[in-house]
């Protein structure tokens, strides 16, 4: 849309059309979405992603050239996306959101990915491997099963070493993320992670112990997406603005 | 406020029975869902924090997109989400715990509303069991409308029985009665709260607005309809206050688009004691009410004047 008003767009303006350049199907039920947009975002960072008369919701940016984001089929509206939107579509995004994003640090790092939070992971990765290399991080790629890993092909194309975790045991190390990574976290310099509440806190518990930093991405509901309604508040901070990331578990 | 600075004691000013450190109050509906969090914003060093408004049931309000921002402020149809009385009382206690723990003087006013008048009286005798400062009965959520069947804030018989219906339940705990400038006469409705027996106003709600996408035709918010709020809205405030504080004896609390310190003198120009500040946080963020409290505090040390307080109704 041609700005005619000659107004600023901010991230929380009216949702900015793009169209749906391809889908990529990811696991059984998940779908990288590519976009014909760009934008300029930091690791971590979020959209919300709108569909007239359906729902907005948030979603991690998976890549920023062309704009991507991933969606697993949970809910009605990620159903709807994942199964009904198509090639030539329209959809809706605002932001990017959060203040609290992904640091690189110098030193050995590992990211540690439960289910769909591969997705800012990712993001992360591409900006390590921009910043230095591939060479000194380890990428923990933890799901239920073989089926529901997600990324592992994109994290290896990038050409980091990547290490599969599986609760069945069926591809990989038997068992989950956390525990593979207690084998890992010697002369570390900061754990990265994203995945189901259970396995952040966790995860946030056997770093402390060993005394390794974090940066981990939180989920609250959410309704403005930028700092003002107060809807996702965790211990008085804000996980779309002072967060999603933080350096510590939030009750 | 700025360390080492005695002149602080400019801003205090004295709200009904209360003294308060600052004019400024968080309004209802930013930032106040939770007791840890509304204790970062009290530590900015403002009069009052106003929760989010709370009814008789948990609410998890309307589907987004909830709050978009338009050129020159936000819309909003975030449709009064709220954990229900009971786990608000919870809150409420665990803030003015916390507060007290930090030595921290701010006043916490509790905000509430109901789908008819019996809820209203039912959540109001509720939630003065937490012994908040003050009560802000919101009875002008334009949200909510299609569900709300009697709207009170709409006519002045209305709001004179609602208001006196609920004082009677609320004892010693002063009454704030907040109005909508949706309406056709605003100082008809302040004077029939006053009348019903409110200790003070509010004023203004959210003015009733929407916005459309032209891509696909439909109205951005999921409610379609919503509040707008933010400096788009601040001449009718400033109106609307100058209008009420006239004609009524009680305080006012003037609210609407306030961003930065000139436009916390102008609503205090207008006759307004205390002055609410909510959409300004989208751009200032939290610190956006300790750099008005700097603001005001600079500009008054500026102009030699002793307190806020002086400066009130200089306009009428």
């Amino acid at each position: 849309m041609v700005n005619m008003c000659n107004t600023t767009q901010h991230p929380a303006s009216k949702p900015i059309a793009a169209t749906v350049k391809k889908i990529v199907q990811e696991n059984h039920r998940t779908v990288s979405i590519v976009t014909d947009a760009k934008i300029e975002a930091k690791p971590g960072q979020f959209l919300m992603v709108w569909h007239p008369d359906k729902a907005e919701k948030p979603f991690s940016i998976t890549t920023i050239s062309p704009l991507s984001f991933t969606v697993q089929e949970v809910g009605e509206f990620s159903q709807f996306l994942v199964r009904q939107l198509k090639k030539g579509d329209k959809i809706w995004y605002r932001g990017p959101f959060g203040d609290g994003v992904y640091r690189v640090v110098k030193g050995r790092k590992i990211l540690v990915a439960g289910g769909c939070g591969c997705v800012p992971l990712y993001a992360l990765a591409q900006s390590i491997k921009e910043e230095e290399g591939t060479k000194d991080t380890l990428i923990i790629v933890g799901a239920r099963d073989s089926k529901e890993l997600l990324f592992v092909d994109k994290f290896s194309q990038l050409g980091f070493e990547i290490k599969v975790a599986t609760d069945d045991g069926s591809q990989g190390f038997h068992g989950n993320g956390v525990e593979l990574l207690k084998k890992h976290l010697e002369q570390v310099a900061c754990v990265y992670s994203c995945g189901p509440s259970p396995m952040l806190k966790a995860l946030a518990e056997v770093c402390q112990q060993a005394g390794v930093p974090i940066q981990v991405s939180l989920e609250e509901i959410m309704k403005c997406g930028f700092g003002v309604c107060g809807s996702c508040a965790r211990g008085g901070k804000l996980v779309c603005k002072d967060g999603p990331v933080f350096d510590q578990w939030l009750e | 406020m700025k360390k080492g600075k005695q002149s602080a004691n400019k801003l205090k000013i004295k709200f009904l029975n209360k003294f308060w450190e600052s004019p400024l109050v968080l309004a209802s509906g930013i930032l106040g869902t939770e007791a840890e969090l509304m204790a970062r914003v009290a530590a900015t060093g403002i009069g009052a924090v106003t929760t989010k408004s709370c009814g008789l049931e948990p609410r998890s309000g309307h589907e987004n997109p909830t709050v978009i921002a338009l050129e020159h402020g936000l819309l909003n149809a975030v449709g009064l989400s709220n954990p229900g009385v009971e786990a608000e009382i919870i809150e409420i206690k665990k803030l003015k715990k916390i507060l007290k723990k930090q030595q921290l003087k701010t006043k916490v006013i509790a905000s509430f509303f109901g789908f008819s008048a019996d809820e209203f009286l039912q959540v109001a005798e509720k939630l003065v069991t937490a012994k908040p400062d003050y009560l802000e009965m919101n009875p002008s959520c334009p949200n909510v409308a299609s569900e709300n069947k009697e709207c009170f804030s709409d006519t002045p018989s209305g709001i004179y029985q609602l208001t006196k219906a609920v004082k009677k339940l609320t004892g010693d705990t002063p009454l704030i009665v907040k109005l909508s400038p949706n309406v056709a006469n605003i100082v008809s409705i302040a004077q029939a709260a006053c009348d019903g027996g409110a200790d003070a106003i509010c004023a203004i709600n959210t003015l009733f607005g929407m916005a459309i996408d032209l891509e696909s035709g439909r109205p951005i918010l999921t409610n379609k309809m919503g509040g707008v709020s933010g400096p788009a809205i601040k001449p009718v405030a400033v109106r609307c206050v100058y209008q009420i504080s006239q004609a009524v004896k009680v305080p006012v609390i003037g609210l609407g688009g306030v961003s930065c310190a000139e436009d916390a003198l102008e609503m205090t120009y207008a006759g307004a004691t205390a002055v609410g500040v909510g959409s300004a946080v989208y751009q200032g963020g939290i610190k956006v009410f300790s750099k008005i409290n700097n603001e005001l505090d600079d500009w008054l040390e500026s102009k030699n004047i002793s307190s806020i307080s002086k400066l009130r109704g200089k306009a009428w």
